[in-house]
């Protein structure tokens, strides 16, 4: 019974405990790094450009990983985020971002398109696209 | 009852309750709005920062996301309160959002709020500013006020009205009551207050005991001055009754003798019983009435002077055709309290009492046979002439052979020629001279102001000269008699006695008798004794 219960737990919070969280972009994005406000504005809607003008397109997942990156940018939770996403789609003048299915997909789309940010898993980052921030 | 219109107290009372009401309700109704004007502006504030709280979230939403829509939302929503009179939404990113009634009202005081990021920590990212309705704020503050001015007023006017209800039937209508019955009592009667019904033990209830007592009190004094007043009526119409029908004149006399009261038998009096006692007053009395009128006056000094009262014997002027008339007043002296003096006084008649006296001194006074003085009347008249200059001559007489004649013919007789020597003697001295009959044939006869002897020779000679003519007792027989006179003349000692003067004469009178008798000796101033014999022709 005790052994069950810590490997449930384990098998809880094990990935998102461990995990660290990498925001990617196109590799030849050469804006180096950004800070943590202004991935979160990216994010949120409230700016549609990088800090060097170009135009930025957000990926979403649809991934546990979604809460956690969340969680760890706006120190809020992801229902709030929701809700927030929600208010605003019923102005009809914005709509959040694309969810992707998992880091594979997020990866590959990145590297597909030059304006696109998204976040993946550490661990799977490579060398065909750009991080910009580290998130733990 | 007066006819004026009647000012109730009760009345009174129920409008300045009703005025201080007023004012009470006035003021606290100012005080009432103003407490609820604050009031209800810290009210609207509290529920405009709800109203805050409530839209924040979304405020902030809106003004992170610039989105616009979200925040016109916002802002209606907002504005559908009616405390809320103008919203604002600004966001760092140029978003400035505006929402406003269109009413007309005072500025008021801004609440602004600034919006934090819905992320990230407390970075300002906007702010949400709203206005408050001061109309409503103040319609509200006086609804309230207005609502609170009512119930005070209600609550005031109930007061008011309970008290002038109790003050009326348990004040007004019991002292109106009392005053009526009083009204209906004549003072001193028998009549009392009814003791009040659930008023015996308060301030009423003592208030009719003691108008009781008052009344008591009241009827006693009534009744001992009534009977107080019946002894005067009696006592005085007793006097009155006196003063009109007395047989004495009374009446009053100011300081220089004018009548001011006289009553009916005054007049009568004083012999002038056609003069009312109204046209007496006025008249100056000693003139009017007396015969000597300065008596009066005098009689007035003396009563001035004195404590006492004072009394005269007074001669009226008007005799009603009578003999002189008399009367005897009494006269005393009147002090009032301002100071000025009268006199009171009464006279009644005295005539016939005057007349008796006059007769009985007049018989006591003369001799009854020949109506000459008495020897009394004599003396005391020359007592009287002792003292004055010149001194009275003193002629002693006596009758010489009187003795004879009466022995011969009768006590008659002797009486007729006393009588007719009375006559003679008459005849031959001044009205002014003094004669008396001391007794049996011996007189006296007193000069008066006799200044030279030789008179006073010359009336004794004439005196002899009378007597011894003869006197005619019937138709066939006559007598004739001799007389001897002692004379004291002024040569005499003045400060002689009346005694030393009979004495004197006497001597000088049988000094005449012893040396022959029909003649007269005079005393002279040396002491002696001259006599002159008269020859009798015969």
């Amino acid at each position: 019974m005790r052994h069950f219960l810590i490997t449930l737990l384990l098998v809880l919070f094990m990935p998102s405990a461990q995990a660290e969280l990498a925001v990617i972009a196109h590799i030849k994005n050469n804006i180096g790094v950004l800070s943590a406000k202004q991935v979160q504005d990216i994010f949120m809607g409230r700016t549609r450009n990088f800090p060097n003008g170009r135009f930025a397109l957000p990926i979403d997942q649809s991934s546990p990983l979604r809460a956690e990156f969340y969680q760890k940018l706006t120190g809020r939770p992801v229902e709030q985020v929701n809700a927030y996403w929600a208010r605003i789609m019923f102005t009809g003048q914005a709509s959040p971002p694309q969810q992707l299915p998992d880091d594979e997909a997020v990866l590959q789309t990145v590297r597909e398109n030059e304006g696109a940010i998204g976040y993946i898993n550490q661990i799977r980052v490579d060398k065909t696209v750009r991080v910009l921030l580290l998130i733990n | 009852m007066s006819s004026t219109k009647k000012h109730y107290l009760y009345r009174k009372l129920a409008k300045s309750v009703f005025w201080v009401a007023l004012l009470f309700s006035a003021i606290t109704s100012v005080l009432f709005f103003i407490t609820e004007l604050d009031r209800s502006s810290e009210k609207t504030v509290i529920m405009l920062n709800q109203l805050l709280d409530t839209v924040e979230s979304t405020a902030a939403i809106a003004a992170y996301s610039n989105n616009s829509a979200i925040g016109e939302d916002v802002l209606k929503g907002l504005l559908r309160n009616d405390i809320v009179h103008e919203a604002r939404l600004s966001n760092t990113q140029g978003l400035q959002l505006t929402n406003a009634r269109n009413t007309e009202v005072p500025k008021q005081a801004e609440i602004v709020r600034a919006l934090a990021s819905p992320f990230g920590d407390a970075e300002v990212i906007g702010h949400l500013t709203v206005i408050p309705e001061a109309q409503y704020t103040l319609l509200e503050a006086r609804h309230s006020a207005l609502f609170g001015a009512l119930n005070s007023s209600v609550l005031i006017g109930l007061t008011a009205l309970i008290v002038l209800l109790m003050v009326r039937s348990s004040l007004s209508r019991p002292i109106m009551k009392v005053s009526d019955t009083l009204h209906a009592i004549t003072a001193g009667e028998q009549e009392r207050l009814e003791p009040l019904a659930h008023h015996q033990d308060d301030e009423l209830g003592q208030l009719v005991e003691d108008i009781n007592g008052l009344l008591n009190t009241l009827q006693e004094k009534f009744k001992a001055e009534r009977s107080l007043r019946k002894e005067i009526e009696m006592i005085e119409r007793q006097l009155r009754n006196l003063f009109d029908t007395t047989s004495a004149g009374i009446f009053l006399l100011d300081e220089a003798g004018r009548l001011l009261t006289a009553n009916p038998t005054l007049s009568k009096v004083i012999r002038l019983p056609d003069l009312s006692p109204e046209d007496l007053l006025g008249q100056d009395f000693p003139e009017l009435a007396f015969a000597e009128p300065e008596h009066l006056r005098e009689l007035m000094r003396i009563a001035a002077g004195r404590n006492q009262s004072v009394a005269q014997d007074l001669r009226l002027k008007n005799s009603g055709g009578a003999f002189n008339t008399w009367v005897h007043c009494l006269l005393s002296r009147q002090t009032a309290t301002s100071g000025s003096v009268s006199f009171e006084g009464v006279v009644y008649d005295i005539t016939d009492r005057i007349a008796a006296e006059i007769s009985t001194r007049h018989e006591a006074d003369h001799d009854s046979l020949t109506g000459l003085f008495s020897r009394q009347a004599a003396e005391r008249q020359l007592i009287n002439l002792i003292n004055t200059q010149p001194a009275p001559v003193l002629l002693l007489l006596d009758l010489d052979y009187f003795k004879q004649v009466n022995d011969t013919y009768g006590h008659d007789a002797g009486d007729r020629v006393l009588i007719e020597v009375a006559a003679r003697f008459k005849n031959c001295v001044r009205t002014s001279d003094i004669i008396a009959r001391l007794g049996g044939d011996e007189f006296l006869i007193v000069l008066v102001n006799c200044g030279f002897p030789e008179i006073a020779r010359e009336i004794a000679r004439g005196i002899v000269a009378s007597v011894s003519k003869p006197i005619q007792l019937s138709s066939t027989v006559s007598v004739q008699l001799g007389v001897s006179i002692g004379i004291t003349t002024e040569e005499a000692d003045l400060k002689q006695t009346l005694e030393e003067l009979y004495k004197a004469a006497d001597q000088a009178m049988y000094e005449v008798k012893r040396q022959g008798r029909n003649g007269f000796a005079m005393v002279m101033a040396d002491g002696t004794i001259e006599v002159e014999q008269i020859a009798i022709d015969g």
